[in-house]
């Protein structure tokens, strides 16, 4: 990979890679380190791309996954990384901003639900992109949106529009009212 | 409560907005925390084996250091005494050999010459008088 290539793959995907490791980890310095060790990671070890597997862009937010996964082992030595003990609790939809609500629920889910919501909804990647990045079955991906879809739906409930009061609560300009 | 539908939980969804990266992001192959806070706040990774393997030697090297201390610098070493104690007159011919006696190096000092080829009483002090204590009621 030459120097030019790097530079543009940098200005193509960092805001991407930003924004998943951003999301992951709802830390800015977090998120720059991060940027910073999958962009050395390519200019070190370019080899390790190989086109004919997927795009340079699911391939960088793999490593980013993989970096992300490191951090919160080192941070969380004795949690489990699955998700089979989780239980949704319902935001309280009394406290303020929604996006900030919304970023909660989704930061609060287990490190494999939480990846593949991310990658899924935010960063539009396909199930196979994904399953290449986490280093999963298309199966077991699925079945992980899946869930935690539907750990979303239990911890949003509370703001959708059926549960808000009409002319106490609006979400139609993104805060609560 | 009723649960979100499809298209409810994803419109909530995208409510939540990252920021992009600061533009004063830029790569550099040189770490990027400064010596001085890293030797502060960094964090060094030991496999197990080389941890414990480190423990013992520094344990072992401190036994050692203790023990070297407190037999103290001037203690007759059983080496020396040894070669003291066997005078050419007493010892038969064949067994006075030219082999020099193992000289203990890391003690050696100014003060102590060499052993010589013959026993010099000059420095000797007896030992003192043995005195045995008896314990106990004899019957």
């Amino acid at each position: 990979m030459t120097e030019a290539e790097f530079q543009k793959a940098f200005e193509q995907y960092k805001n991407s890679v930003y924004r998943f490791a951003w999301r992951m980890t709802g830390s800015s310095s977090a998120a720059e380190d991060t940027v910073q060790d999958v962009f050395l990671t390519l200019l070190r070890l370019p080899q390790r791309f190989d086109p004919m597997r997927g795009s340079l862009r699911s391939f960088l937010l793999g490593i980013a996954r993989n970096l992300v996964l490191k951090r919160w082992r080192d941070e969380h030595h004795w949690e489990e990384l699955g998700d089979e003990l989780f239980v949704p609790q319902p935001v309280d939809a009394a406290t303020g901003d929604l996006a900030r609500l919304v970023g909660e629920a989704v930061q609060s889910l287990p490190p494999l639900q939480r990846e593949v919501v991310i990658l899924a909804e935010y960063e539009e990647l396909s199930l196979e992109e994904i399953a290449r990045a986490v280093e999963s079955e298309v199966g077991t991906v699925k079945s992980r949106l899946h869930r935690a879809r539907e750990n979303l739906r239990r911890m949003l409930a509370p703001l959708g529009p059926a549960n808000t009061p009409k002319g106490l609560r609006s979400i139609s300009n993104g805060t609560i009212k | 409560m009723e649960p979100l539908n499809d298209n409810e939980l994803n419109q909530l969804l995208r409510r939540w907005e990252a920021p992009d990266a600061p533009q004063s992001l830029r790569i550099s192959s040189v770490p990027r925390v400064s010596l001085w806070r890293w030797l502060w706040t960094g964090r060094i990774h030991v496999p197990v084996p080389v941890g414990v393997a480190a423990f013992v030697f520094i344990a072992a090297f401190w036994v050692i250091s203790v023990k070297t201390k407190s037999a103290g610098p001037g203690a007759p070493s059983p080496v020396g005494n040894a070669v003291h104690s066997v005078t050419p007159s007493e010892a038969p011919p064949q067994q006075v050999t030219p082999k020099p006696a193992p000289v203990n190096r890391e003690r050696a000092s100014p003060e102590t010459p060499p052993h010589p080829e013959s026993a010099a009483l000059a420095g000797f002090r007896p030992v003192s008088p043995f005195e045995p204590k008896v314990v106990g009621v004899v019957k």
